[in-house]
């Protein structure tokens, strides 16, 4: 691996045993934990490593040099703290921090994106669920990646059950999401000091961003291909399913109706290779994004994939929202059926933004920040 | 099938949390690669255990997170497991247009497995991969010691590019396979129609995507004579390799067609190549529950009967210096 080795100066109690049994491997005719500045040398000539500067390394008594560590292969912006991961991009100096965040049991996997310079605005990623997670993954990572290079920072997380959080998918419903929404805001804000934290949901996700926008007033919020009735995104799910069972076994007779039913007997579904359960379809499948959304006046960027004009779907949806001044649309590039991941990835070209998508959204979250 | 399928694909009830986790980036190429490894929460056996995913996309938790399943339920046995997602996917970085099944992403999984014999308690690593990141594995394979086994579930035996897989077969392939599917066998059944034609329009927009009018020159039929030449070394370690196929995956069929030739002659010779139909569904993608749990269950086998065969230091391994 090419990762730059590198000396870090650390406290003494945190030099960790494998560095201490790889000391002792490459030299166990010395004396352990005591080494000289000679003896130092020696073992990192071993391993090839880089050294700090002679004159301060030779200025360095034995204690001292109890205090310098060797973490060969790890990058430089590796954190300390076992439940995190920093990088810092090399070109663009976004600071990424992933984290297993909260006090519960049952923590968040949270990816913290950070400005380089001046953070002009604070946005938390809804991502939406089952196959539609994976599939906007990338994109949502990328995204997030060129939202931070024009100043905005971006938290992006996974719901309890999902990804690389904790929990069990049986406990993932509509309220479960609402709260790990609500707990990657205030992680937000724990980082950068902004007020209004603008949230934005995809597809099923604009209905959890639409529901926590309620609590903070006056905080943009933008809905990116946002599902409007829960009912039609599983309907949705149910067909895709009965035809993936069908391209399988042949003309299966299960009809939706069936399907459902077997949700609620066995309490999950496969739904083409996702976990639906019932505990989710319950809590989830009567919303209705037009009764949730804030009737307080804020910004709402509504953020159509595909098509040369606002479907009349979406003309609806921006004609039902409050009069703020500040409901604005975007069309972006299509993608492709959202429900069917290509199997063993044929055909399934990388779907990432283009930048000037990216940059309407942070120009347009810049100047909703600030009316904010 | 092979035992019940469980609602997240396999059981976790029994394994790790996020606090058994530690998060990491490695370096490779100027890319960052994130990963997680998880410890175990019994006395570790000494064995990490290496997943890798195809190139669908996938992030490092893997399709309906079923690598975060496994990485925490294997946890309880004993073993350390990595996730990660390999340049250009999940929180990865890199853009790259270019997967082809040649130049797969071996780098990648060196670093990480590098990264990972310098944590506490490894001692050996088994790699377990499906369809690309298999490949990546199995390339990889000949620079990693210690070597505890590999398993490529599936395995990709033609040197293909992305989404080009079908490019090079002839129009009587695809001919002989709407014939014989389930749904044309079945289609005068009219109650459903609509799914019917749904589905097949699906099928016709796929196989228009597949067979573009330029592929790649170098995608073949054959057996790809390099991952041949990396099996053998593999055999020559010592190391414990199976390749596994559900009946119904189309890379069965090149499997089944290389053990005509050069690789049914290195099964038989050899004692731990093992080449095998393990299933009658079809696994590759794991586009289901069921191919989830099956595949959970043949790959916890495997590691169950590495560590029984490597209660002493792995045979495959080379003298350290």
């Amino acid at each position: 691996m090419s990762g730059e080795p590198t000396l870090h100066r650390v406290n003494r109690n945190e030099l960790s045993p494998w560095t201490a049994r790889l000391v002792n491997w490459l030299s166990p005719d010395l004396p352990h934990p005591l080494f000289r500045s000679s003896q130092v040398r020696h073992i990192a000539s071993r391993l090839n490593l880089s050294l700090l500067p002679a004159g301060l390394f030779s200025s360095l008594n034995t204690q001292a040099l109890l205090s310098v560590a060797i973490r060969p292969r790890l990058p430089s912006n590796q954190g300390t703290n076992p439940s995190e991961a920093i990088r810092v991009d090399d070109k663009t100096g976004v600071k990424e921090t992933f984290a297993f965040v909260g006090d519960r049991v049952d923590r968040l996997a949270c990816m913290t994106h950070i400005p380089a310079g001046e953070v002009r605005g604070g946005l938390v990623i809804c991502s939406s669920i089952l196959s539609d997670f994976q599939r906007n993954y990338r994109t949502e990572v990328v995204m997030s990646r060129l939202l931070a290079q024009r100043g905005i920072a971006v938290q992006r997380f996974h719901y309890r059950g999902t990804g690389n959080s904790d929990g069990s998918v049986h406990e993932t419903t509509f309220d479960s999401m609402q709260e790990d929404t609500a707990n990657a805001v205030e992680h937000l804000k724990e980082v950068i000091a902004l007020q209004h934290i603008a949230l934005m949901g995809t597809r099923m996700g604009a209905l959890v961003a639409a529901a926590e926008s309620v609590k903070h007033p006056g905080s943009p919020l933008i809905l990116l291909e946002p599902i409007q009735e829960a009912s039609t995104f599983f309907s949705g799910s149910f067909e895709a399913q009965l035809l993936v069972r069908m391209s399988r076994d042949g003309l299966s007779r299960m009809t939706e109706q069936e399907l459902l039913s077997e949700l609620q007997t066995k309490h999950f579904v496969d739904i083409v290779g996702f976990t639906l359960t019932s505990a989710l379809y319950n809590s989830t499948s009567q919303v209705l994004l037009d009764e949730l959304l804030p009737m307080d006046p804020r910004p709402v960027l509504l953020a159509q994939l595909g098509g040369s004009t606002l479907s009349s779907e979406h003309l609806d949806l921006l004609d039902s929202l409050p009069p703020s001044g500040m409901a604005e649309h975007i069309v972006l590039p299509a993608g492709e059926t959202w429900w069917f991941i290509e199997e063993g990835g044929e055909g399934a070209k990388e779907r990432r933004p283009p930048d000037e998508a990216a940059s309407e959204i942070a120009h347009w979250l810049v100047r909703a920040t600030g009316s904010a | 099938m092979t035992g019940t399928t469980k609602s997240s694909g396999v059981a976790s009830d029994r394994g790790a949390t996020s606090r058994s986790e530690t998060p990491f980036w490695v370096r490779v190429d100027r890319e960052d690669l994130f990963g997680i490894v998880t410890t175990p929460t019994k006395p570790p056996n000494g064995t990490a255990v290496i997943l890798a995913q195809g190139v669908s996309g996938a992030p490092s938790f893997g399709r309906n997170r079923l690598w975060t399943d496994l990485a925490r339920k294997w946890a309880g046995l004993g073993f350390h497991t990595v996730r990660f997602a390999f340049r250009t996917m999940g929180e990865s970085t890199g853009v790259n247009e270019d997967y082809h099944l040649a130049r797969p992403f071996a780098a990648d999984v060196l670093a990480v497995v590098n990264w990972t014999l310098e944590q506490p308690g490894v001692e050996r690593v088994v790699l377990a991969g499906t369809c690309f990141g298999a490949r990546s594995q199995i390339e990889a394979a000949s620079a990693i010691d210690p070597l505890a086994g590999v398993i490529g579930i599936p395995t990709p035996v033609r040197d293909v590019g992305r989404g080009e897989h079908f490019a090079s077969y002839p129009l009587r392939w695809f001919l002989r396979r709407l014939l014989t599917s389930g749904p044309w066998k079945k289609v005068f059944r009219l109650r459903r129609w609509r799914q019917f034609r749904k589905l097949l329009t699906k099928k016709w927009r796929r196989y228009r995507r597949l067979t573009p009018a330029e592929v790649s020159a170098e995608n073949t039929l054959d057996f790809s004579s390099r991952l041949l030449g990396q099996l053998t070394e593999l055999s020559d370690r010592d190391v414990p390799v199976v390749l596994a196929y559900g009946r119904q995956d189309v890379l069965w069929e090149d499997v089944q067609r290389g053990l005509q030739g050069e690789l049914g002659a290195l099964c038989r010779h050899s004692e731990t190549i093992i080449v095998e139909q393990f299933t009658d569904t079809k696994i590759h993608g794991l586009i289901n529950l069921e191919a989830q749990q099956l595949v959970a269950d043949r790959v916890e086998r495997f590691l169950l009967d590495v560590v029984n065969r490597h209660g002493e230091p792995p045979p495959g391994s080379k003298q350290k210096p």
